[in-house]
């Protein structure tokens, strides 16, 4: 066995280690182990909102990109790069208020509670679990070819290895695996990234040199506008590029869960002082990486294998070794992370909301097991047979979710007169226009990326339904105060959080 | 406290309690007065205390680890309570205490309830169900959740305020919670208007 390998066993051991060792705390039922509470610092909530929406597509999607479109890839990275600001700074103080005079915890839950319907939670939940599950497979796949470019193992099997230790991850870590290791994977991606890209233009003599041997190969590649040149660009996919991650990312359910988090509404402007801080240090790294990967590795057959295979050639074995722990802890951080809101929301959203609400303890938990099995399962054959590429997978459905959700987000947050009907047809309207785009290959007829027709298409719906249902479908009373006390900055007056309580309705005596 | 005395239908013999929990209100009248005041200011307004029967469910809750079969150490202890007329629940923050009630209040106070209430079988599945998901959040799928009573379903006789009053401008009636001061609006109306 390889040094690499041993470093990898090394930390799936300790990881199992940890987990069953939360366990046995948990088991002893000491005292608020089972309460949480929103206490989040700016530095955690800013390097946890990074690392779990990045992982393994920074490490295979990224690369890949850059190895075979050159600095066109950068568009992708400039909406990265803004996406973490763009995010807190619409939605981070406004929904940590919103959420907290709401009395939401979950991200769908809060959304139900904005917009009160069930057909809110009937429609997020099954869009929600539909594009995690894509998500996942990317992290299955990511942490697959990793396992089997470190041990040699055909992919196969370092595929079912990678699924193995995700799923036992998630079922055996502790709840300390949750926020404040997010935290201390995005520094070890951080370091691992960092690391290889001073490693990688060390060997190609700098970014100059290495420059201008890429023109060597093509000098479109050293452009903007993509190997063929600008003739052939397509300004529709350059638009959608950039929207994909700077916008993407408010779409997404558990990304938005640590704006819930966070210790105050005012921590969401420092955190996006770290999130800029991290994105500027760690988001160009892969793309820089990539490019270079064309003059070290010319004759890559798998480009997402282009950061894996460089920082194999260029650093030491043990930094290797240490390197693709980071990479593994930041895939199986986020996959463990997903796995579970999957569980959650097919067995609390889904299935005891809609079709057994008198569902016992043990059956709740066996539906999320059941749910992650599935998924893992289906995962595993998917990636197995047909593997698609991680970049397309990842952005496919950050495509989805950020047309599904980013209006009736941002909406939630900022537009009084959003309503029910609004928030549904705007859901449906995003998410069926973009699969539809997607899939009938409209992107490369009309040169328009999905991400930008799902955007204009749920946001129009959104707001024409709002405003064609404004009577018949008035925002709550309730709710138009909460949003009115979310426009101020300062803290929650009491008189907000001991407010207009819904749950007085059935306490109120019939000569009242 | 007249408007706790019912005069509705006997309720059935499986809806009865034997030793009720009146509590006592952590909000004063004083403070009922001020929560209607702050939303209608300069508002004259009478207080009177009234009492909402809720089904008070004690649990103890327990993780386990994936290969053990039994929990070890103390459980976590929650109460619940669930309203006894229309069934909804709320975990509370803390134990219910106060004075015993007769169980002909507890009676009467059903008796003025004309749609169907929850049964105590409902009533104790809706504490355990609030208490599975508050617990689910939290934990991982390879522990084991472990959910007993502590004692049977008891009645508790929970405190509120009815404040009714007006301003110049308005008139309203709001519920005011007696445990946290909360309130709902029950009618609001301009003067002159019905």
């Amino acid at each position: 066995m390889n040094i690499e390998t041993w470093f990898l066993v090394i930390y799936f051991v300790a990881m199992a280690g940890i987990g069953l060792w939360t366990l046995k705390i948990g088991s002893k039922g000491s005292e608020g182990y089972l309460l949480g509470g929103r206490s989040l610092g700016a530095a955690v909530t800013a390097l946890r909102l990074q690392s779990s929406s990045m992982s393994g597509y920074m490490f295979l999607g990224a690369g890949s990109l850059a190895y075979t479109k050159g600095y066109f890839s950068l568009w992708y990275a400039m909406g990265d790069i803004g996406g973490g600001v763009l995010n807190l700074s619409i939605l981070g103080r406004r929904m940590r208020k919103l959420s907290q005079i709401l009395g939401s915890l979950t991200s769908i839950e809060y959304l139900e509670h904005r917009y009160p319907s069930k057909w809110i939670r009937a429609i997020a939940a099954p869009v929600a679990l539909f594009c995690i599950f894509f998500y996942v497979m990317s992290q299955f796949i990511a942490g697959g070819r990793g396992l089997e470019m470190v041990t040699g193992i055909p992919y196969a099997w370092a595929l079912l290895v990678a699924v193995g230790v995700i799923v036992f991850y998630t079922f055996l870590g502790g709840y300390l695996a949750v926020a404040y290791t997010d935290f201390v994977q995005a520094i070890i991606m951080l370091i691992g990234m960092v690391w290889i890209l001073i490693g990688c233009l060390q060997a190609v003599g700098g970014w100059t040199a290495g420059n201008e041997a890429v023109g060597q190969i093509n000098p479109n590649l050293l452009t903007m506008w993509g190997p063929d040149g600008i003739e052939s660009v397509q300004w529709g996919v350059i638009v959608g590029a950039v929207l994909v991650f700077s916008i993407g990312y408010m779409g997404w359910p558990h990304v938005n869960v640590s704006h819930m988090a966070m210790k105050r509404p005012s921590v969401a402007r420092r955190a996006s002082l770290y999130a800029t801080g991290f994105n500027l240090l760690f988001i160009p790294a892969p793309y820089i990486v990539g490019i270079m990967a064309l003059i070290l590795l010319p004759t890559l057959d798998n480009p997402e294998l282009a950061v894996f295979q460089v920082a194999d050639t260029v650093l030491p074995d043990f930094a290797v070794g240490i390197v693709m722990a980071g990479i593994m802890a930041a895939i199986m951080s986020t996959a463990d992370a997903l796995l579970l809101q999957s569980g959650t929301i097919a067995s609390q959203d889904l299935f005891q909301r809609f079709f057994k609400r008198d569902m016992s303890d043990k059956q709740s938990v066996w539906v999320s097991r059941f749910t992650v099995l599935v998924l893992a399962i289906i995962g595993y054959f998917v990636a197995v047979n047909d593997p698609p590429a991680v970049a397309e997978v990842v952005i496919f459905s950050t495509t989805v979710l950020g047309a599904a959700f980013v209006p009736v987000y941002i909406a939630a947050a900022w537009w009084k007169k959003a309503n029910v009907p609004g928030a549904i047809a705007s859901m449906i309207a995003g998410t069926v226009s973009s699969v539809v785009w997607e899939l009938t290959g409209l992107v490369d007829v009309t040169g328009v990326d999905p991400m930008g027709v799902g955007i204009v298409f749920s946001t129009v719906a959104l707001i024409l339904v709002s405003l064609a249902t404004q009577r018949s479908h008035p925002v709550p009373a309730h709710v138009l105060e909460a949003m009115k006390e979310t426009d101020k900055i300062g803290a929650i007056p009491a008189s907000m959080l001991t407010g207009q309580n819904d749950s007085l309705a059935g306490q109120v005596p019939k000569d009242a | 406290m007249s408007a706790e005395i019912g005069t509705g239908q006997p309720v059935s013999s499986d809806l009865q309690v034997d030793n009720p929990v009146r509590m006592n209100p952590h909000v004063t009248a004083a403070e009922a007065l001020a929560v209607f005041q702050r939303k209608l200011p300069g508002a004259v307004a009478e207080v009177r205390d009234v009492h909402h029967p809720f089904w008070w469910a004690c649990l103890d809750v327990r993780t386990r680890g994936l290969f053990r079969h039994a929990p070890g150490g103390p459980g976590q202890r929650m109460d619940v309570l669930v309203n006894a007329l229309s069934g909804r629940g709320v975990i509370a923050g803390f134990t219910p205490r106060g004075a015993s009630a007769t169980p002909q209040e507890w009676s009467s106070l059903l008796s003025e309830h004309s749609g169907r209430m929850p049964t105590c079988v409902e009533a104790e599945r809706t504490a355990r169900s609030l208490a599975r998901a508050k617990v689910v959040r939290t934990v991982k799928l390879g522990m084991g959740i472990e959910i007993t009573p502590v004692a049977g379903l008891r009645g508790v006789l929970k405190p509120n305020w009815i404040v009714t009053g007006a301003n110049a401008k308005h008139s309203a009636t709001i519920l005011v919670d007696g445990l946290d001061g909360s309130h709902y609006i029950v009618r609001a109306d301009k003067r002159g208007r019905s």
